[in-house]
């Protein structure tokens, strides 16, 4: 095996531990800010309740997405990386 | 460990286009995208053919009557106008992503090419949800373009000064994008998740796991249409003075 491929599957690998890891850090504090405020605001006013929640959940999810730009960048580097197919078809003849 | 319903071909047609010869692959997006309005459509015209107004109704119209209202209310309370023009695109959108993604939970065997393959849904498919996205946004200019007219509509990327022109034109695209890439991310790595656990844990994890889909395969077709609605509103402009009294005479008069 070549050492050009060995370097590709090392630096996708740690590149996707890193997206993964790092991408999970700013929205996870995002939502937990959320649900916090959301909590607070919904013990001070009980009526506005299913309003709150409904909007805490719309929210969440689009937090969330930006957890999930990270997680579709790992996936890719690990499971469809366009240089490992590029790497297989030039080197390894 | 197949990822995508794409890769799971039933069979490939080939056709010409301008001279290329290309294969038309029949995946499993296609099957389940094609299997789910199968049972959409019979399933709604089966309720609506029995449909009465009286007090004594079936329970499956007064499921449909719940989602319906649920609907309506959402989209006067989110866009500030008469319900009755969004209905059919938004419900369509909502009940389709919705039953996709619930359809995950079902394990229906398919035997392509001599080997055994699992149903998986179409909304984890990067191109159905491409698909979904581009017909929001093409909605977004019709309806734009109906209530303010061409250069009304074309206005809104030069607001507001002509220089922001290129950002404007690219919050647009990346909205797009990004409405696409929500649905397919959150319905895909449900799934995955559940596959390495199964891995992982096979007893009892992966059913808490499907239990936490079921949830967010709930809330995606919301947040979807949610951002439907918002995108098409902001492409409308702000409702007039008649239309906003209009609307709360029907409102008025609902009660």
């Amino acid at each position: 095996m070549d050492m050009g491929l060995v370097w590709i599957a090392v630096s996708s690998i740690i590149g996707a531990s890193i997206a993964v890891g790092l991408g999970g850090i700013g929205p996870s504090l995002a939502e937990g800010m959320a649900a916090k405020q959301t909590l607070a605001s919904m013990a001070q006013q009980p009526d506005e309740a299913s309003n709150l929640r409904s909007t805490l959940f719309v929210s969440m999810a689009m937090l969330e997405s930006t957890a999930i730009y990270a997680l579709l960048v790992a996936m890719i580097l690990i499971f469809s990386n366009p240089f490992w197919n590029y790497a297989v078809a030039n080197i390894v003849r | 460990m197949k990822i995508s319903p794409d890769e799971i071909i039933f069979f490939q047609i080939p056709i010409k286009i301008l001279g290329k010869s290309l294969n038309l692959d029949i995946n499993m997006t296609l099957v389940g995208t094609w299997l789910i309005m199968l049972f959409l459509f019979f399933f709604f015209r089966h309720i609506t053919k029995n449909f009465n107004s009286n007090f004594e109704m079936t329970r499956l119209q007064n499921m449909v009557e719940v989602i319906v209202k649920f609907l309506r209310d959402q989209i006067e309370s989110m866009m500030k106008r008469k319900a009755d023009d969004f209905v059919p695109l938004i419900g369509s959108l909502f009940i389709f992503i919705l039953v996709c993604n619930w359809s995950s939970l079902i394990p229906i065997p398919f035997y392509v090419d001599g080997g055994l393959e699992w149903y998986m849904p179409p909304t984890s498919s990067v191109s159905t949800t491409a698909g979904l996205s581009i017909v929001v946004m093409s909605s977004v200019i019709v309806y734009g373009m109906a209530t303010q007219g061409v250069f009304g509509y074309f206005k809104r990327f030069f607001e507001p000064i002509f220089i922001l022109f290129p950002l404007n034109m690219l919050s647009e695209i990346s909205s797009a994008v990004s409405l696409a890439i929500r649905l397919y991310g959150n319905i895909m790595s449900g799934g995955l998740l559940a596959s390495i656990l199964f891995i992982l844990a096979p007893l009892v994890l992966p059913g808490l796991i499907n239990i936490y889909g079921l949830l967010a395969g709930t809330i995606q077709p919301y947040i979807f249409s949610i951002l439907a609605m918002v995108y098409i509103s902001a492409g409308m402009g702000d409702p007039s003075e008649s239309e906003m009294e209009e609307l709360m005479k029907l409102q008025a008069g609902r009660i």
